[in-house]
């Protein structure tokens, strides 16, 4: 490389100033690093091996329901909600299961993603992870909300769940007083493929997670309407 | 001097020797994914999207891989090959659903400071910015050098340009770029 030289003109690229500029660019630009989520790894092969797995075993019924939030009073409204008796989930030898304490288990078919760091719980902190279950057609089989505790970007036992499968039912009703809803869009939430998921939260901050629901935006306006589709909710 | 040469490992784009699948997609994604990660991160706005695009990229080329001839050249060169293509398709979407807005929480940071630590966040980010505005052939030198890691040989054999070509281009690019960071 000529450093006084334009190499496609071979004359002068200018003043020592420019190329002093360019050299430190140059410069700061190669120390740049990044690093994804240590579980892409983990999901990608996941997500691969669903799709080359037979069917083998039983889906649990999705949850579809549509969720309206009425702005004025804050209240949620739970709208033509049907809950089927789910379907068990048998698990091959060998897989745990989800014990809620650090343990992901994954039938035949089913990818666990793990989206963190971001603030979910309204604290302030982007400290929160979403941890999820996909199963088959993009379904979603557990979710759950966890604070990073031990700031590794993902989730460990050393984590804290927020909101999960154990989460305590509540009934509709008036929202506290200082709850929060957020609405993060887009991602691919249920290992579809597409970025075409999100998650709608509502919490009381700092860390109280009220409400959590894993929508696929159908259409494509990047928050929950009533186009779309939950594909699960807690509790 | 612009810098022709890395501390990091590079990228191997030697040809590959048929494997069985599983084996040879684990040793693909061991060897070309810091390189297609960093190349996607160049082009997008957080590590949400960079991560699901190298994702849909190794999941692309997996699906693919009995179409890749190793005669026709590495590994590495046809999953970045890709990897461009998913980017390109992503920021035409990008524009109707408008592009997310993160923290640079995938950025590795050597400071010795929290202080500095932000300050160099904060200048890599408005760094990711400028390059964001510039042309797609700028962006994509700049991506597959700064990005990728990879050296001007390299860079000609994605591109199919000359090294020469790839140096002029890159000089460009950089003009260009330092041009919007001091506007």
């Amino acid at each position: 490389m000529i450093e006084n030289e334009d190499p496609g003109t071979g004359q002068h690229r200018g003043g020592e100033g420019a190329r002093d500029d360019i050299r430190e660019l140059d410069e700061t630009l190669g120390a740049v690093r990044f690093t994804p989520r240590r579980s892409l790894e983990a999901e990608i092969f996941g997500r691969l091996q669903r799709e080359r797995s037979s069917t083998a075993a039983a889906r649990s019924s999705r949850i579809r329901s549509h969720l309206l939030i009425a702005g004025r009073h804050g209240t949620v409204l739970w709208s033509s909600a049907t809950i089927a008796a789910a379907a068990l989930l048998i698990w091959w030898a060998g897989a745990g299961l989800w014990t809620g304490e650090g343990t992901l288990a994954t039938g035949i078919g089913e990818v666990t993603l793990d989206h963190c760091c971001s603030d979910l719980d309204g604290g302030g902190e982007a400290d929160d992870g979403v941890l999820i279950q996909a199963g088959e057609d993009e379904s979603v089989l557990r979710l759950a909300i966890y604070e990073d505790r031990d700031g590794s970007g993902g989730y460990t036992p050393a984590d804290i769940i927020r909101a999960g499968p154990d989460s305590p039912r509540s009934t509709a009703g008036p929202l506290p007083r200082g709850s929060v809803t957020q609405d993060h869009c887009c991602r691919d939430f249920d290992a579809g493929g597409p970025a075409d998921d999100g998650i709608l939260l509502v919490s009381v901050p700092p860390d109280r997670i009220l409400v959590a629901a894993v929508y696929e935006d159908r259409d494509a306006s990047g928050n929950l309407s009533a186009a779309d589709v939950v594909r699960y909710m807690l509790p | 001097m612009l810098r022709t040469g890395t501390s990091t490992p590079q990228p191997s784009l030697r040809r590959n020797v048929p494997a069985p699948a599983e084996t040879r997609w684990r040793e693909w994604y061991e060897a070309h994914a810091p390189a297609v990660y960093g190349y996607v991160r160049f082009h997008v706005a957080s590590a949400d999207a960079a991560e699901d695009l190298t994702a849909e990229t190794f999941l692309k080329a997996f699906r693919a891989s009995e179409q890749y001839d190793p005669a026709k050249g590495g590994s590495g060169a046809w999953i970045l090959a890709i990897a461009r293509n998913t980017v390109r398709d992503h920021l035409r979407r990008a524009q109707r659903r408008g592009a997310p807005d993160a923290p640079l929480r995938d950025l590795q940071s050597d400071s010795p400071s929290p202080e500095e630590g932000l300050l160099w966040r904060e200048q890599v980010g408005l760094m990711l910015e400028a390059v964001a505005e510039l042309g797609r052939r700028d962006r994509e030198i700049i991506g597959l050098r700064y990005g990728s890691g990879f050296e001007t040989s390299a860079i000609a054999d994605v591109l199919g340009l000359s090294e020469t070509a790839v140096t002029t281009r890159l000089w460009r690019a950089l003009k260009r770029l330092r041009r919007r960071l001091e506007a």
